[in-house]
């Protein structure tokens, strides 16, 4: 299986290729009004409407920084069944697509109760890095506002 | 990791120094060594430029531009008074005409006998059978073979006239009209109009099983 490795306050994290429509670099967002700090908006993407995830912000609680290494991973999003959307995670040092091998997989540790989307662990060329589940990135409450109208 | 000042360790003891890095045992030249890569990326710790972010928000609200995928180049031959088009890729060669030696027992109107293309023996047809069209009397000249290779055998047939190569878009093949049962269009996958002319797209696999079934006859 194919990972898209970025980090997120100098940890390493990683997303299944699957999920990726297209990585594009920082756009200019329109901001969304009481919206949590970790969406810090929403852009046309391609004539589209998407909002976008500060990965860094909602797992670290550090802001992404604005570098020349910081892409939009654009993902399938399903928030209800036979729907499908895209969103934006806005992550840092997204350069390195990884396969680790099936044996490297790990379970965490240790889950914590507001990170439900953080997965499995891989051991991979000396780092380490952890899978984020897409599918459960966003809260029920945070999935219903953002697509209300659509579900 | 990355957020440190690279070392430009290369430029010492790496392939552009002296070379005494022990790790050059492992990857023989700096451009494998992971700390060389690493380095690289120091180039994109910098802030993104404010005109690249406006940049990229206009590209992004572009739809995105379908490509041509369904591209097919097609060799244009006319047998007769029609003209034929054929997937450019199982063509070898366009050679001179050859008489074809005939096979006792064997040549019929499609298999015409045997060829020898640049010392080399190959089986040679008609297609005019496939056209109905009585050879018109032409200026010779323009006649040519072609030699096609497709499922792993070769075959060689006259043309009146070769025209050259269209490069087409799979959609602009039209259906064969459904009234239409002719022995030629069975072997085509449909009708293309370009420039006028009605081109009837033939099919590599239908044309050799035409060929093969010419040989049994």
């Amino acid at each position: 299986m194919l990972f898209l490795q970025f980090q997120a306050a100098d940890n390493n994290f990683g997303i299944s290729v699957d999920d990726i429509v297209e990585i594009i670099p920082p756009v200019n967002l329109k901001s969304i009004a009481r919206a949590p700090a970790y969406v810090p908006g929403q852009f046309n993407y391609r004539g589209k409407l998407v909002p976008v995830i500060d990965i860094s912000l909602l797992i670290s609680g550090s802001r992404v920084k604005n570098l020349l290494s910081t892409r939009i991973i654009l993902v399938k999003y399903q928030p209800a069944e036979n729907r499908e959307e895209t969103i934006g995670l806005m992550c840092e040092q997204v350069m390195d697509i990884v396969e680790p091998e099936a044996e490297a997989f790990e379970t965490p540790g240790y889950v914590a109760e507001q990170t439900p989307y953080l997965g499995k662990v891989i051991y991979h060329k000396n780092k380490i890095f952890q899978l984020v589940k897409t599918d459960d990135l966003l809260n029920e409450d945070l999935k219903k506002r953002l697509f209300s109208e659509k579900i | 990791m990355i957020q440190q000042k690279p070392v430009k360790c290369w430029k010492s003891i790496g392939v552009f120094g002296d070379a005494t890095c022990p790790e050059l045992q492992e990857y023989h030249h700096c451009k494998h060594c992971p700390v060389y890569f690493d380095s690289a990326r120091h180039f994109f710790n910098r802030e993104i430029p404010n005109t690249f972010i406006d940049e990229w928000t206009k590209v992004v609200a572009q739809t995105k531009e379908e490509g041509e995928l369904n591209e097919l180049a097609l060799i244009v031959f006319r047998v007769g008074r029609e003209w034929f088009g054929i997937n450019s890729k199982v063509l070898l060669e366009a050679v001179e005409n050859h008489a074809p030696h005939y096979v006792p027992f064997r040549s019929n109107n499609i298999f015409r006998g045997l060829v020898n293309i640049k010392g080399e023996l190959l089986l040679s047809f008609d297609l005019s059978t496939l056209t109905e069209a009585k050879e018109t009397n032409e200026d010779e000249n323009k006649s040519r073979m072609l030699i096609l290779s497709t499922g792993g055998a070769r075959y060689v047939f006259t043309v009146t006239e070769i025209s050259g190569l269209v490069k087409i878009n799979r959609s602009q093949i039209l259906p064969p009209p459904v009234t239409l049962s002719r022995s030629g269009l069975s072997l085509s996958d449909g009708i293309l109009v370009n420039e006028g002319t009605e081109i009837s797209v033939l099919n590599e696999e239908k044309l050799a099983e035409f060929f093969e079934n010419g040989l049994k006859g």
